[in-house]
C-alpha cells in the first residue's frame, strides 16, 4: 500500500451547524463519508462530481487547510492526519494546490515576480534574492510567460495567463504533488486547452502527481488515467478511465454521463436520465445514498449502504446491483421499484 | 422574426473607446433556437443586452434591431420599456442575482402581469394554453368542466370588467399554467415558496417561467445552463427544445459551450472580437467548419465521448477591443492569415444557402 503518495483512510468531514441561542450543535453537514482514495507517484487521479459532493472538502483535507473529523491522511508514507506547526510545514511544500479562480487566488497588490519568490524564500529554498529572482525568471518561462511578466500586477493579465501565474506560483516550492481544483473552470475553451497541455507537459517534466478536480466530464477524460465518481460525500465508483467512460456500473456514474453534452449534434441526447437534485448532504438518505433518484431502487437499497466493492478487473462499485449500462443487463436482476412495493 | 442588421455597439470608457460589436448581423426565425456561440469577451452577451435594451449608459448603438417591423434601436425609453414587456424576455446566467430574495416566487411571476393592461389579451392566450393542455391530458371526462370555466372567462373579457381580485387570481391562474410549464413539481406549492427554498435548477426554471408568462416574442438566455451541474444542465437544455416545439417559442442561446450548442441549437453563429465570424445550421457547422477561429475552437474542446491525445489549442488572447487589429480581427491568432488580412475586413460571404463566412480565404 506503500507505493500510493497521497492516500486517505475512511476519511470523515462533519461541519457542526449551530443554531439556538447557546450556539449549540442542532446538526452536522455531512460533506465528506468514508473516502479513501489512494493517487500513485506520477499519476493523474481525477475526482469528478457535482456541486456540494464535497470534491472540495476532500482536496482540502488532503492539503491539511481543514482537520479530519475521523479517518486517516499519509502523504509518502507518513500519517499527517495530527502534524501540526513545524512538523507539518515540509510537507506543505510537497503538496500545492491550483484554484479554480485566478482572479481570486493572486493577491492584487503583489506583483508577479513577489508572489514567485516569497514561497521560495519562506521555504528556504533560495539562499538569496538574487537567487529567487534568477528561479522566478526560469518558472515563467516554464509556464510560458517571459520575465518582463514578473514586475506587473494580477490585474494586468488575462484569465489564463494569471491561471499560469498560479500554476508557476504552485511550482515554485518544488512540489511532488499539485492538487488541481477546477483549474480550467473558469476560464475559456481555447485557452483551457492550452493550460490543460501545460499541465501535461509540467507533469513530465517535473515528475509530477496530480489530483484533479472537476466537474466536467470531457476534461476529466482527457487528463486522467483513473477516476473516482463522488456523490453526496462518499465515492460510489472508481476504475480506469476507460471503465468508468465505456462500462460505467454505478447508476449515478451513467447518469452523469449520459447527462454530459457532447459537441456532436448527431449525438443529441433524449429526454435526461436523471431528475431532481441533490438531496441536502444534511439529511443523507438512509442506506444506499442514491436511491432516492436511482432509477432501479430497491427495498434493498433502503436497508444498509452498499460497500465500495470491486470486480475482478478491479472496477470499483459502490452499488447492490452492479448494472452493466453497456449491455443493459443487469448482473443480478433488481427487483423494479413497482415490483418490490 | 429578429433581424439584426450591421449592428455597431462602442463603450465609452476612461481608457477609450472599447468596439465591443462591429457589425454584426443575424437573423432569428420563429421556432428557433439560434446559437450565440464564442469565447468571453466575443460580444455575445452584449449583442443579447442590446437587443433587450438593457446596455450600460456608457454604451452607444448603432446599426438596426428590427422586431415586429420596428427598429428597437430607434425607440425612446419608454417604448423600448414597453417592448420588453410585451415583446423581448430575457433569462441570466444567475438566477440568484435575479431574483428579489424578499417576495415569492409566484408573487414576481404574477407581478409582471398584474401591472399588464391587456391582461384580458393574455386571458385569451391562456385559455388557448389550457385548452390545448387539458385536452392532450385528460381527454373527454374534464371537457364539461373546461367549457364552464372557458365561458365564465369569456364573459369578463366581453363585459370588460375585472376587479382586482379577479385580475389576481387570473394572474394566479396564468402563472400557475406556466409553472408547470416548465415542469416544475408541486406548482401551487413553488408558488408561495422565496427564492431561497429552491435549488439552482429550480430557480432557473422559476426565471424561465417568469420569462414566458407574457408570451414573448423572443426569449433570450444568456448562459443560463452555465452555473448548473451536469444532470439540472441537461433538464434545463432539454426544456429549452421542449418549448421551442410546444410553445413556438424563438430563443436566442448565448453560451461559450460548443456541447450545448450541439445539443439544442437549430442555427449557429460562432463570434469573434465583436464579429459574428460564421454563421450556419447546425449539423453544417458541425460538418463543415469553414472560418479557422470555429476550427480551431471545435479542436480546443475535449470531449466525454472520446479518449484524445492532444488538444489543439488557439495561439495567443483575445484582442484588446479598444485597440481592435486592422482587417480581420481574427488575423493576428489565425494560423491561416495571408497578406490580405490585415488590411481588408472580410465580408460575410455565403458558401451555401444558410452557410455563411467571414473570411477572405473563401473570397
Amino acid at each position: 500500500m506503500t507505493d500510493f503518495l497521497v492516500e486517505t483512510k475512511d476519511v470523515y468531514k462533519w461541519f457542526p451547524i449551530k443554531g439556538g441561542l447557546l450556539g449549540k450543535t442542532v446538526g452536522y453537514v455531512k460533506a465528506v463519508e468514508g473516502v479513501s482514495l489512494g493517487v500513485k507517484k506520477g499519476e493523474t487521479v481525477g475526482l469528478v462530481g457535482e456541486s456540494g459532493c464535497g470534491k472540495t472538502t476532500v482536496a482540502r483535507l488532503i492539503l491539511r487547510l481543514l482537520d479530519t473529523t475521523k479517518g486517516q491522511l499519509y502523504f509518502d508514507g507518513t500519517d499527517i492526519t495530527k502534524l501540526k506547526g513545524r512538523k507539518l510545514k515540509p510537507f506543505r511544500r510537497k503538496m500545492q494546490i491550483v484554484f479554480q479562480d485566478p482572479y481570486a487566488s493572486l493577491d492584487p497588490r503583489q506583483t508577479v515576480g513577489s508572489a514567485l519568490t516569497e514561497p521560495m524564500r519562506i521555504n528556504q529554498i533560495v539562499r538569496t534574492r538574487g537567487e529567487a529572482y534568477d528561479e522566478a525568471k526560469r518558472l515563467i518561462r516554464v509556464v510560458g510567460l517571459n520575465p518582463d511578466h514578473l514586475a506587473r500586477f494580477p490585474h494586468e493579465f488575462s484569465g489564463g495567463q494569471r491561471q499560469r501565474i498560479a500554476i508557476a506560483r504552485a511550482l515554485a516550492v518544488e512540489p511532488q504533488f499539485v492538487m488541481l481544483d477546477e483549474p480550467t473552470s473558469s476560464l475559456d475553451v481555447s485557452v483551457q486547452a492550452q493550460i490543460l497541455e501545460l499541465l501535461k507537459d509540467l507533469q513530465k517534466e517535473f515528475d509530477l502527481t496530480y489530483l484533479f478536480i472537476s466537474h466536467n466530464l470531457s476534461v476529466i477524460r482527457y487528463m486522467c488515467r483513473r477516476i473516482m465518481v463522488m456523490y453526496l460525500g462518499a465515492i460510489v465508483e472508481e476504475a480506469d478511465t476507460l471503465g468508468v467512460y465505456e462500462r460505467p456500473m454505478h447508476p449515478y456514474t451513467y447518469a452523469l454521463l449520459a447527462a454530459a453534452p457532447i459537441p456532436d449534434p448527431d449525438k443529441r441526447k433524449g429526454t435526461p436520465v436523471l431528475q431532481g437534485d441533490v438531496p441536502s448532504p444534511i439529511n443523507i438518505p438512509s442506506g444506499c445514498r442514491f436511491r432516492t433518484r436511482c432509477q432501479f431502487a430497491t427495498s434493498l437499497c433502503a436497508g444498509t449502504e452498499p460497500e465500495l466493492e470491486a470486480n475482478e478487473a478491479g472496477h470499483l462499485v459502490r452499488c447492490y446491483y452492479r448494472i452493466d449500462f453497456l449491455s443493459k443487463t443487469v448482473a443480478e436482476r433488481p427487483m423494479m421499484r413497482h415490483e418490490s412495493a | 422574426m429578429l433581424e439584426v442588421e450591421d449592428l455597431r455597439v462602442v463603450f465609452h470608457t476612461y481608457a477609450g473607446e472599447v468596439k465591443a460589436l462591429d457589425g454584426v448581423n443575424l437573423t432569428l426565425n420563429r421556432r428557433e433556437i439560434l446559437g450565440l456561440v464564442g469565447e468571453s469577451g466575443c460580444g455575445k452577451s452584449v449583442t443579447a443586452l442590446a437587443i433587450a435594451g438593457l446596455l450600460p449608459e456608457n454604451a452607444s448603438a448603432n446599426g438596426q434591431i428590427i422586431l415586429g417591423g420596428r427598429n428597437l434601436l430607434a425607440l425612446s425609453r419608454e417604448e423600448m420599456r414597453q417592448a420588453r414587456l410585451k415583446d423581448i424576455a430575457v433569462v441570466f446566467q444567475d438566477p440568484t442575482t435575479y431574483l428579489n430574495p424578499v417576495f415569492q416566487i409566484g408573487f414576481q411571476i404574477t407581478e409582471a402581469l398584474i401591472s399588464d393592461r391587456q391582461i384580458y389579451e393574455r386571458q385569451m392566450i391562456n385559455q388557448r394554453l389550457q385548452e390545448l393542455e387539458e385536452d392532450q391530458r385528460r381527454g373527454d371526462r374534464d371537457s364539461q368542466q373546461i367549457e364552464m370555466d372557458r365561458a365564465k372567462l369569456q364573459h369578463s373579457v366581453e363585459s370588460g370588467k375585472l376587479s382586482r381580485g379577479e385580475a389576481k387570481g387570473l394572474a394566479r391562474q396564468i402563472a400557475l399554467e406556466y409553472l408547470k410549464l416548465v415542469q416544475l413539481p408541486e406548482p401551487e406549492r413553488i408558488f408561495k415558496m422565496y427564492p431561497f427554498e429552491l435549488s439552482g435548477g429550480m430557480r432557473q426554471r422559476a426565471m424561465i417561467a417568469m420569462a414566458l408568462v407574457r408570451r414573448p416574442k423572443v426569449l433570450l438566455a444568456d448562459e443560463i445552463s452555465t452555473a448548473l451541474d451536469v444532470t439540472v444542465q441537461a433538464q434545463i437544455l432539454a426544456l429549452l427544445r421542449e418549448l421551442r416545439d410546444r410553445i413556438d417559442a424563438s430563443i436566442i442561446l448565448v453560451t461559450h459551450d460548443l456541447a450545448v450548442v450541439s445539443e439544442v441549437c437549430d442555427r449557429v453563429a460562432v463570434m469573434y472580437a465583436g464579429n459574428v465570424v460564421e454563421v450556419a445550421e447546425l449539423r453544417e457547422l458541425f460538418a463543415n467548419p469553414l472560418h479557422p477561429y470555429t476550427q480551431g475552437l471545435m479542436a480546443a474542446v475535449p470531449r466525454p465521448d472520446r479518449s484524445s491525445v492532444k488538444l489543439q489549442s488557439i495561439k495567443g488572447s483575445v484582442p484588446d477591443l479598444i485597440y481592435p487589429p486592422t482587417g480581420c480581427r481574427f488575423h493576428p491568432r489565425c494560423p491561416k492569415a495571408f497578406a490580405s488580412c490585415p488590411s481588408t475586413k472580410p465580408p460575410l460571404i455565403a458558401v451555401q444557402k444558410e452557410h455563411g463566412v467571414e473570411c477572405l480565404l473563401y473570397g
